[in-house]
């Protein structure tokens, strides 16, 4: 294969936090066309990009740390691909990096397993958050209910770490890691914590970060 | 104040965006949303996006750009809207059109509103919200002009919905100082009495030149301190504009002088949310003078004016490349009947064959011509669906129409294009025709079965299992300004036994077939050729709950039939009411567009079966279009 992989890291942020999944793929495939740089097209019936996302945010979720891989047909300069693309961003998913990964490194949903959101809650005095960390620091056993059934996940094997935002008393910081056979959105595992004694009113979840974590 | 009001609505609306089904079709911020500097990133959640964060595995993260402010305006404030749901709306090429316009005046300020969906609307009403511009989430009560896009019959009640949540009065009478100028315009308005109560001025024709020259002396009107009264005399004095209350003789439409080199909007809003046209849009002519006789599209839309092939590969490739989408559209009534359609897709097949953008041709001519082209478009992509319109089963009855097609035509085409690689095919037909006989519809079902087998018969026998044929079945909506303006439509009841005949036809088992509601078509034939009282039967519908009533899903006969009794009125009546060719109609003092001359002798020529040649192949079918001072004008020779 002649092609590079190119990745690039973006944000999504402002009015672009309430896109599906899919909106964001397609409105990045359109800042690629834009920018010009040469992408790789697939062979066959129905030509497209070649691209892979890191793993699907939900509505009404920011991030400051999204990456997709995208395979050019020719090498570019980063920084000019860089440059490239951020003429061509929309401003609610600009583009924050743009450089070349290994091809044989695998996909980003599996290289990248370990997300870090912070998730900013409607607490004026910070009792919620406080109560929510410590809860969340136990990673005890919860039921939690996906498509209509009931399953009792053990929270060890998902959260990495909980923290209280030292800059905001407003705001927990979760680190949490996808495995291969599933993963938990925070705003789940929150609501399974908080039940039954605990108002929870989240304002804003944003990822701030994605890593590997090796399993 | 404005901006502090608009921020608190924001700050209000925001939180009821995880309780609906789409949030995206209320954020706006579309790519090149923004205008004179404001509003472009709208509803910001309150997330504080400037601490700083943990580092990334691969680069530290830049700042996020800020939060546009939308600065206050002394401008002229208008807002395009499109009653329905956002992705129907903003699909919509007129209102990308006047949007482009009113963001290049100097002096006005342009915005969008949308109608929400159902269940943003219950939130609204539940949180006492008014209904919002996208952009920068000012009241839509608030704004000058609310220029509002009609097009389809089935728009009344949806009218009712926006004005009531924007807060407004239903009808332009009830409506004084301090609350927006409603304009109106669009394909419907070409028989505006059954909206004209709703409105306070309705464009008929060609929007571009003369909502261009209503904003200017509106804005000058604002300028001076007119009040209402002045600012309707100022837009009845420009041609083209119906002003309800003050229109007394005749209203000229309108026609923009020179179509082929008025500008192709090349940066149009790009949507994030996938709307019902996902392509990057170019009009590459304007009007048919295929003559078909119930089309209204092809009666109003007179003289054809084709853009060149230059500008038309111009605009394409300009626009793809600006906007990034994966789709140009060459659209028009007959895209294939432009002089140059061959050079054009040549040209830009050649251009974006190593790419993944394609190029879609929505309108295919039934003959080798238009199965040629449709292939040429494809490459050696993958071959979709390739659609038809025959309309009709007879050869009796496809002369009544003037639809200039045989049998061996339709055959050919299936032949030629399952012959190139195509599998999947659509045919549109109608029913309830003038004229139409049970015998009309069972060929509809022969001539079906007929292009099925030689589709089959066309491909080498491993491929047989995979030829597809649907049949749509439409019903007739006779339409002002057509020849058919004149006849009735066919009973619900007729309808209603004849799409059982054909269902019960001895159709293909591999075809599939789909029909529309003979009751919606009803409804749609009572505001078509209907008159000044329907606004009431709208607003009565409205207020039993009808709503997006051009969703087959949404769409209740028994609501209009209760609106209907409760006013006294009979809806099968309207919608079955014959005019003889001498009486006057409801649309009659709408003129410039063909002559009522030809549309009565088109229509006696319907009855006979003579047919009516296009004047772009043929001779002058003296339409009287041409006297006025746009004239046909054509990029090269067709035929």
């Amino acid at each position: 294969m002649a092609d590079f992989r190119l990745r690039i890291g973006f944000a999504k942020t402002g009015a672009a936090i309430w896109l599906s999944h899919l909106e964001v793929v397609r409105a990045m495939e359109r800042c690629l066309r834009r920018s010009g740089l040469p992408c790789a097209i697939s062979q066959g019936f129905s030509p497209h990009l070649k691209h892979s996302f890191s793993t699907a945010l939900p509505v009404g979720t920011g991030s400051i740390g999204e990456f997709m891989d995208v395979e050019l047909s020719q090498l570019v300069n980063a920084e000019q691909a860089l440059e490239a693309l951020q003429a061509a961003q929309h401003e609610c998913l600009p583009i924050l990096s743009a450089e070349y990964a290994p091809r044989d490194e695998p996909s980003l949903q599996v290289e990248l397993n370990h997300s870090v959101y912070h998730i900013e809650l409607d607490d004026p005095d910070g009792t919620v958050v406080t109560k929510l960390v410590k809860r969340l620091s136990a990673r005890p056993e919860v039921t939690i209910t996906k498509k209509g059934r009931p399953r009792v996940y053990e929270l060890s094997n998902y959260i990495v770490d909980a923290s209280l935002d030292s800059s905001n008393k407003h705001t927990v910081v979760l680190s949490l890691l996808s495995r291969p056979e599933g993963s938990l959105r925070p705003e789940v595992i929150l609501e399974a914590l908080a039940s039954p004694d605990i108002e929870l009113k989240i304002k804003a979840i944003t990822r701030t970060a994605l890593k590997h974590q090796d399993l | 104040m404005i901006n502090q009001h608009s921020q608190s609505l924001r700050l209000k609306l925001e939180p009821l965006l995880s309780k609906v089904e789409k949030p995206s079709r209320y954020i706006g911020a579309e790519l090149f949303g923004e205008t004179k500097g404001d509003g472009s990133c709208v509803l910001v959640l309150s997330q504080d996006n400037t601490r700083t964060h943990e580092p990334s595995p691969f680069v530290s993260p830049n700042p996020v750009p800020p939060v546009p402010n939308v600065p206050l305006t002394s401008q002229l404030d208008v807002a395009l809207i499109y009653p329905d749901v956002y992705e129907v709306g903003a699909a919509n090429q007129a209102l990308v059109i006047l949007y482009n316009i009113a963001r290049q005046m100097q002096g006005v300020g342009v915005e969008r509103a949308y109608l929400p969906w159902i269940d943003m609307a219950v939130l609204l009403r539940e949180e006492g919200l008014p209904l919002c511009s996208l952009e920068s989430v000012r009241p839509l009560k608030d704004f000058d002009v609310l220029g509002i896009t009609l097009a389809h019959e089935l728009v009344a009640t949806n009218l009712c919905e926006l004005f009531d949540l924007a807060g407004i009065p239903l009808l332009a009478a009830e409506r004084g100082e301090g609350v927006p100028l409603i304009l109106g315009g669009g394909p419907v308005a070409y028989n505006p009495a059954p909206f004209a109560a709703f409105f306070d001025a309705i464009c008929i024709g060609e929007g571009e030149e003369a909502f261009a020259e209503a904003l200017e002396v509106l804005a000058q009107a604002k300028e001076q301190g007119a009040n209402r009264a002045d600012q309707l005399q100022a837009l009845a004095n420009i041609t083209g504009f119906y002003v309800p209350s003050l229109t007394q003789n005749t209203v000229e439409r309108r026609i923009v002088q020179n179509f082929a080199d008025y500008p192709v909007v090349t940066n149009p809003l790009v949507p994030f949310i996938e709307t019902s046209q996902d392509r990057f849009s170019v009009e590459i002519l304007r009007g048919c003078t295929r003559g078909c006789r119930f089309c209204a599209g092809g009666m109003v839309s007179r003289p054809v004016r084709e853009r060149s092939a230059d500008s038309v590969v111009a605009a394409a490739t300009q626009g793809l490349a600006t906007t990034g989408l994966s789709e140009v559209s060459l659209n028009s009534l007959s895209s294939t009947d432009h002089s140059q359609i061959d050079q054009i897709l040549r040209r830009l097949t050649a251009r974006y064959q190593e790419t993944d953008i394609k190029i879609g041709l929505p309108s295919q001519r039934l003959d080798a011509f238009g199965v040629s082209m449709a292939t040429l478009v494809c490459g050696t992509q993958k071959k979709g669906l390739l659609t038809f319109a025959p309309e009709a089963g007879t050869q009796r009855l496809r002369d009544v129409i003037n639809k200039n097609v045989t049998e061996a035509d339709v055959l050919g085409a299936v032949s030629a294009a399952h012959e190139a690689g195509w599998r999947r095919t659509k045919f549109y037909f109608m029913i309830g025709l003038p004229t139409e006989t049970d015998e009309d519809i069972i060929a509809i079902t022969e001539l079906a079965n007929k292009a099925y087998n030689a589709a089959k018969d066309a491909v080498e026998d491993s491929e047989r299992g995979k030829v597809r044929m649907s049949l749509s079945v439409a019903v007739f909506v006779p339409k002002a300004h057509t020849p058919f303006q004149f006849t009735g439509q066919v009973s619900r009841e007729e309808l209603d036994r004849r799409v059982r005949l054909l269902k019960a036809s001895r159709l293909h088992k591999g075809i599939d077939l789909h029909w529309h509601d003979p009751a919606a078509a009803m409804i749609e034939a009572v505001f078509s050729r209907g008159d000044a009282p329907l606004a009431e039967l709208g607003i009565k519908a409205w207020e039993l709950g009808a709503r997006f009533d051009a969703w087959s899903e949404r769409f209740s006969l028994a609501i209009w039939q209760e609106a209907a009794a409760a006013l006294g009125v009979e809806l099968s009546e309207l919608a079955e009411r014959s005019f003889a060719v001498d009486k006057a109609l409801p649309w009659d003092f709408i003129t410039g567009g063909v002559s009522r001359e030809f549309l009565a002798l088109e229509y006696q020529h319907s009855l006979t079966g003579a047919l009516t040649q296009d004047c772009t192949l043929g001779p002058c079918s003296n339409c009287g279009v041409c006297e006025g001072t746009v004239k046909t004008a054509l990029a090269g020779k067709r035929g």
